[in-house]
Parts: structure tokens; C-alpha cells; sequence
């Protein structure tokens, strides 16, 4: 059994609908006291993904898409930017940095969040 | 359709969802917990992902758990994917069944307790056709199958802390909130 110091403290996070995914876990850092965090495992939805592409917002056709290994460092100050992959209604998928308060929760986001104080 | 799309209706033109219920005042709910520990979980070939990491879970007496996809592949696939609903803004859409093998390519999911206190499990994760294609969304009991070289996860176990079930009044979805163990 491995152990990561940073995860000494952990915490469970659960966002409502319609707030912005990459904003509510940046509060949600701050709410906890963290002066960095990261994710360690998330799952959730969203109602219509818009994804970062070099500076360009791509939308992909909504509603409601399942959200899948979303990843990176949350800066409790803003300015977070969280990769993943956006899974459709039809199965397909696109991945890409989420476009910071453009990505609304959907039904729900569950997510396993490490911080350093 | 009560999906805002409008400027009026949706915020910086972020698209909204109009739920059924009231909207909560508590927008983030969170739980401080203590990580019992890492470890990596290898899968024998045929093994039901869900099954396996729940029974692992229980053996060690713990509450509740995050995982991650590692490498390796699945023989058996279907899937649920999230999309418009018809009495509610975003409902669940399949079964889809994938032909396999397909390889993980990420994914990452919970354990936790449904409402009646059995072992529940949460999982969105992303696997990679021959063809290079990507396909993923929303796994199902005993419909995620470990291929003929297993399968490895990362599973981050939890001392004193879960998700558990419960409707949320908001959505009306019976979904996962955090909770002291």
C-alpha cells in the first residue's frame, strides 16, 4: 500500500446543477481551507460542454453529458484548468480543457478533491 | 424543452438546466475524510469491475472508495449515456452495447452506499475501439467485464468517509452525497 503525502487531507465534494464545474471546485477549495488543490477522481455531468481549444470555444451539442476522468490542479484564487472527456448521448467522446465558467453541473458532480492548506 | 438556452435564461451564456425541484440553498456539499490508502487492483480476466472492487472494499471493513482506470481492456461493455429527457431536462439514454475488446483509455468512479445501505457504484469512464475510436459514458453492474489480460484500477480507499445515495429534491435523481462514516 502506497501513500501520497498530498493526499493526507481529502475531501468528498458534491456540486449542484447549473454552476460552473471548474468555478464551484475552485469554492469548494476555498470553503475547505486549501491553498492548492487537485483532483483525484470525479464523476459527474454536465448540461452542454464547452470545450477550450487554444484559446477558442468549442461547443458540443447538449443536453446532458456524462463527464469522464475529470482531471488537474485547482486554484483556489480562479483561473483552474481542468481536462477530460465529454461523453455523448450517442456514445461518442471528445476530450479537451473545459472552458472555465462555461460548463454547467447537469444532474450532479461527485469528486474526491486532495488540498494542501 | 426546459433546457435555458437563451441569454435570458442562461447565466453568461452558460447553458442552464431547469430542474423540477426547488433550487437548494447549499450549492456545494462537502466531507472531510481521511484516505486510508492507495492500492492498485489487478483484475483477473472475467471479472464485473463494479463486483470486484465492492468485494475488495468490503473486505477491508471501509466505508467507501474513488477509483481510477489503469491499463488493460474489457470483454464485455455496455453503456448508458446522459441526454435530453422529455418530463425532465436531462435523463439517462441506452443501453448501448459496445462491441469489444476496447481498450481503457481514463475513467474514474465511486463506491458507495445506495439508499437502502447496499454497496452502490458510480462510474463514467472512456475505452478506445481497435479502430482508434473512442467510446465511453455511464458503466453498468456486471456490463463492464475484464478482458483476457485483467485489468488494473487504482483504488483510493476511505477510513471514515462515504458517498451514500439519497433523492436530491432539486433534480429528483437519487444520486450520491457525502457523508461522515
Amino acid at each position: 500500500m502506497t501513500t501520497d503525502p498530498f493526499t493526507d487531507r481529502v475531501v468528498l465534494v458534491k456540486l449542484q446543477p447549473n454552476q460552473d464545474v471548474t468555478q464551484a471546485l475552485e469554492q469548494a477549495a476555498r470553503d475547505c481551507g486549501f491553498a492548492s488543490a487537485r483532483i483525484l477522481g470525479a464523476v459527474g455531468s454536465v448540461v452542454e460542454a464547452v470545450l477550450d481549444r487554444d484559446g477558442e470555444e468549442v461547443r458540443i451539442a447538449g443536453p446532458g453529458q456524462e463527464i469522464a476522468a475529470l482531471s488537474g490542479e485547482i486554484r483556489p484564487a480562479g483561473g483552474s484548468r481542468l481536462s477530460g472527456y465529454v461523453c455523448c448521448m450517442d456514445a461518442s467522446v471528445f476530450g479537451g480543457t473545459f472552458a472555465y465558467g462555461r460548463n454547467a453541473v447537469g444532474i450532479t458532480f461527485e469528486v474526491l478533491m486532495a488540498g494542501q492548506t | 424543452m426546459t433546457v435555458a438556452s437563451d441569454p435570458a435564461t442562461a447565466m453568461n451564456g452558460m447553458r442552464l438546466a431547469i430542474h423540477s425541484g426547488p433550487t437548494l440553498p447549499d450549492r456545494i456539499n462537502w466531507q472531510g475524510a481521511s484516505l486510508h490508502g492507495v492500492v492498485r487492483v489487478d483484475l483477473a480476466p472475467g471479472e464485473d469491475l463494479f463486483t470486484s472492487l465492492e468485494s475488495r472494499l468490503d473486505a477491508a471493513g471501509l466505508p467507501g472508495a474513488f477509483f481510477n482506470l489503469g491499463q488493460g481492456a474489457l470483454a464485455e461493455l455496455t453503456l448508458m449515456t446522459g441526454g435530453p429527457g422529455t418530463d425532465v431536462p436531462i435523463t439517462f439514454h441506452g443501453p448501448i452495447d459496445v462491441e469489444t475488446p476496447v481498450g481503457v483509455e481514463a475513467g474514474s468512479g465511486v463506491i458507495g452506499l445506495d439508499e437502502n445501505g447496499r454497496r452502490s457504484s458510480h462510474c463514467h469512464a472512456v475505452f478506445r475501439r481497435p479502430d482508434g475510436r473512442l467510446v465511453g459514458g455511464h458503466l453498468i453492474r456486471g456490463k463492464a467485464i475484464a478482458g483476457p489480460r485483467g485489468l488494473q484500477v487504482d483504488l483510493m480507499m476511505l477510513a471514515d468517509a462515504r458517498f451514500a445515495r439519497r433523492e436530491d429534491p432539486e433534480t429528483q435523481f437519487t444520486v450520491f452525497h457525502p457523508e461522515r462514516a
